[in-house]
């Protein structure tokens, strides 16, 4: 972690705990989490199914409250922050991509877009519309703004998921194996997009897999195992991470 | 599939809930009507006012289509609830479909989970129906010192139960088949109930409708020709009803989208309204079930209000100048007794309807509301959501509900009592101010629940896999 402490931190946790239910047989989740997100950079969280990656994310994105521990984002503390506060918070700050998209069926892609917008009732200035314009040029969606999320295919829906995480150009946007649903060939596509939003957007993006092929977009892969961080280093290739992965879990 | 339709009932039985009460409620209606002709039947006979035997046919034809309308009533809401459970096991029956249970067996199987519900129902409404008969016989003793007795009969027993079991199974197939025919590839796509072959048939739903609604038009303009005549014109009217209500049902897609759409545009104020509005419009299926449950409801209300008002006045030209006034006061109470438990019958099938189609909706979009939180909407916001769809829908079903349970009450009115003369239908403003303002009280009481449980779903569970 020594090596990022010049940048500037999008998300801190210290001492995070989460034990799923009580009594006889209570499962820890996480135990003891210390983590910083580097702003800017492309951060991949690694691990099994299990692993607690899963819930790290859910912690990290204010979806869900640790047992024990102290979540910031930025120099804000959402540990202890009202539901109400931790909604808006997600709204205005943060964004999602999610392996099963998760675009509103009712809506169509330029809806599912404004999404963030409608639920915050305000209009979308001119400067963010120009924006949003940018990155659906950008995404190759132009053609698609109007068709609801049933017409297109799971690269496109991928994709008009991506965009909205953006529109807002949120803080940091957290992404739950964004590749999973997708063929090779729309994945990398997907990828590539995320890689970019970072790389000239400075845009921080927190990505949870255990697929090395998707970790090899980020600049650092922390690897979850049992709750705990095991290893934290500057990635690689897919096959350089597979590998230490591999040679870790032996 | 035997085992698995009676495990499901029991380990699902919240789901059947609605279903259960609507059978019920029908059942302990049907007991109190039949009740009710029986114990008229036999202060007739004693006091011989009805000489020419027209108020016996008239309450015969009355009973006869009122247990008609109750029977069809069930059938629309058993079907329709069955239907949304249905719709919301749709991974569970693709995925017995896909290891090889038929079409067939499906179907069987929901036939099955409705005679469990009919007899279920039966048994709850009969023991209700006999009370409350009961308590209605003291009610006009005391307040008349009539000395009224209960008239038992095997048939106020019998032909509810009976009613209720056959029409609890066969609408239970019905409202399962859309979902039985539904393909073994969808159990590999992720549960959402939108897989459903919904929106494709909006078009010919409304053809088959529009046909049945002008056939049933046909018939009640038979049936108060008819009515001119004699009495049983009512007999020829009510299956005009029947087609012209079903014509609206299978219609409904096609003419609340429209609706819908009209009422959710002028919506402003919030993003939860605009996605209240695209909801309501994406699963317009969906929806048109949810109006069609109220405005049911509200028909009946409307069609009583107005033909019992015309009844009413009927009857007391009719004993006016045969007889002493107290039988004629006797008389009309019981009748508003019957139209007061026929309109309490009314608001809870609409209110049922309403309710579990609201909950259903928000069981089955758990995740889409899970995404929405996460992304950002406040809990105030889904409740508001949920709020709107249902006033939307409600208001909706009660203005199509006033429109045609005035056409229906007019046509009875005339059907049965023509031969007095023409009486054209009464509607106090009151009526209309109470029905709208109820039907949105009702259904703001209607979402409270299911936005509660809108609100208990964690945004977490956005990221759960399918």
């Amino acid at each position: 972690m020594t090596s990022q402490t010049h940048l500037a931190v999008a998300v801190s946790a210290r001492g995070i705990t989460k034990t799923f239910g009580r009594g006889e047989a209570p499962v820890q989740a996480l135990r003891g989490i210390d983590l910083d997100i580097a702003a800017g950079q492309v951060t991949a969280i690694m691990g099994q199914s299990g692993s607690g990656k899963s819930t790290l994310l859910q912690v990290l994105a204010g979806l869900d409250a640790p047992t024990a521990g102290r979540v910031w984002l930025g120099q804000k503390e959402l540990t202890g922050l009202r539901d109400e506060e931790l909604t808006l918070l997600r709204r205005e700050r943060l964004g999602f991509v999610f392996q099963s998209f998760n675009l509103l069926p009712a809506l169509t892609a330029a809806e599912n877009i404004r999404l963030p917008f409608l639920l915050a009732g305000g209009r979308v200035t001119a400067e963010r519309q120009a924006w949003i314009d940018a990155v659906v040029e950008r995404l190759g969606l132009v053609e698609r703004l109007e068709h609801r999320p049933s017409e297109l295919s799971g690269g496109q829906q991928q994709r008009v998921a991506i965009t909205r995480a953006l529109a807002t150009r949120p803080e940091v946007i957290f992404a739950d194996e964004p590749t999973g649903a997708l063929d090779s060939a729309s994945g990398s596509e997907v990828l590539a997009l995320l890689r970019t939003a970072s790389v000239e957007d400075g845009q921080t993006v927190v990505v949870i897999t255990h697929d090395s092929g998707t970790a090899s977009i980020a600049d650092r892969v922390v690897r979850m195992h049992d709750g705990v961080i095991v290893d934290d280093w500057a990635g690689g290739t897919a096959e350089q991470i597979a590998q230490r992965v591999l040679g870790k879990a032996a | 599939m035997r085992l698995w339709a009676f495990r499901e009932l029991r380990t699902s039985a919240g789901r059947y809930a609605a279903s259960v009460a609507v059978v019920a409620v029908v059942a302990a209606f049907a007991v109190l009507l039949l009740e009710s002709i029986e114990v008229f039947v036999g202060v007739l006979e004693r006091s011989g006012v009805d000489g020419g035997g027209l108020v016996r046919i008239a309450l015969f034809s009355v009973g006869a289509v009122f247990l008609g309308i109750a029977v069809l009533t069930a059938a629309i809401v058993i079907s329709g609830t069955f239907a949304t459970v249905y719709a919301g096991r749709l991974t569970d029956i693709a995925l017995l479909r896909l290891v090889g249970a038929t079409s067939r067996q499906v179907r069987r199987a929901s036939r099955l989970d409705g005679l469990a519900v009919g007899l279920a129902g039966a048994a709850i409404g009969i023991t209700a129906g006999i009370l409350l008969s009961t308590a209605a016989i003291a009610v006009v003793n005391t307040a008349y010192g009539a000395g009224l007795g209960f008239a038992w009969s095997a048939h106020i027993v019998l032909l509810p139960a009976v009613v209720c079991v056959v029409v609890s199974a066969l609408s239970a197939s019905v409202g399962a088949r859309r979902v039985a025919v539904v393909s073994q590839a969808a159990a590999m796509h992720s549960g959402s109930a939108s897989g459903l072959p919904s929106s494709s048939g909006v078009g010919r739903r409304r053809g088959w409708g529009i046909a049945l609604f002008s056939t049933g038009l046909v018939f009640m303009a038979l049936g108060v020709l008819a009515g001119l005549s004699s009495p049983a014109g009512l007999l020829v009217a009510f299956p005009g009803g029947v087609f012209s209500i079903v014509g609206v049902i299978v219609g409904a897609p096609a003419l609340t989208v429209p609706l819908i759409e009209a009422i959710s545009r002028r919506l402003r104020g919030g993003g939860e309204y605009v996605l209240a509005g695209a909801n309501l419009r994406l699963n317009s299926v969906r929806t048109a079930r949810t109006v069609v449950s109220v405005l049911i409801g509200v028909t009946l209300i409307t069609m009583f209000t107005v033909a019992g008002g015309m009844y009413l006045a009927q009857l007391r030209t009719y004993f006016g100048d045969q007889v002493q006034v107290d039988q004629v006061a006797q008389f009309v109470t019981v009748m508003l007794i019957v139209v007061d438990v026929l309109t309490s019958f009314s608001v809870l099938v609409a209110a049922i309807g309403l309710g579990s189609n609201l909950s259903m909706s928000v069981l089955q979009r758990r995740r889409e509301i899970a995404v929405l939180r996460s992304l950002g909407l406040t809990a105030g916001q889904a409740r508001r959501m949920i709020l709107a769809e249902s006033v939307i829908v409600a208001v909706v079903g009660a203005a199509l509900g006033v429109i045609l349970g005035v056409l229906y009450g007019f046509v009875g009115a005339n059907a049965t009592f023509g031969i007095q003369g023409f009486t054209p239908p009464v509607l106090s403003p009151w009526f209309l101010v109470a029905t709208l303002g109820g039907a949105v009280v009702f259904s703001v009481l209607a979402s409270i629940l299911p936005g509660h449980r809108a609100n208990t779903i964690p945004p977490a569970e956005a990221l759960r896999e399918t």
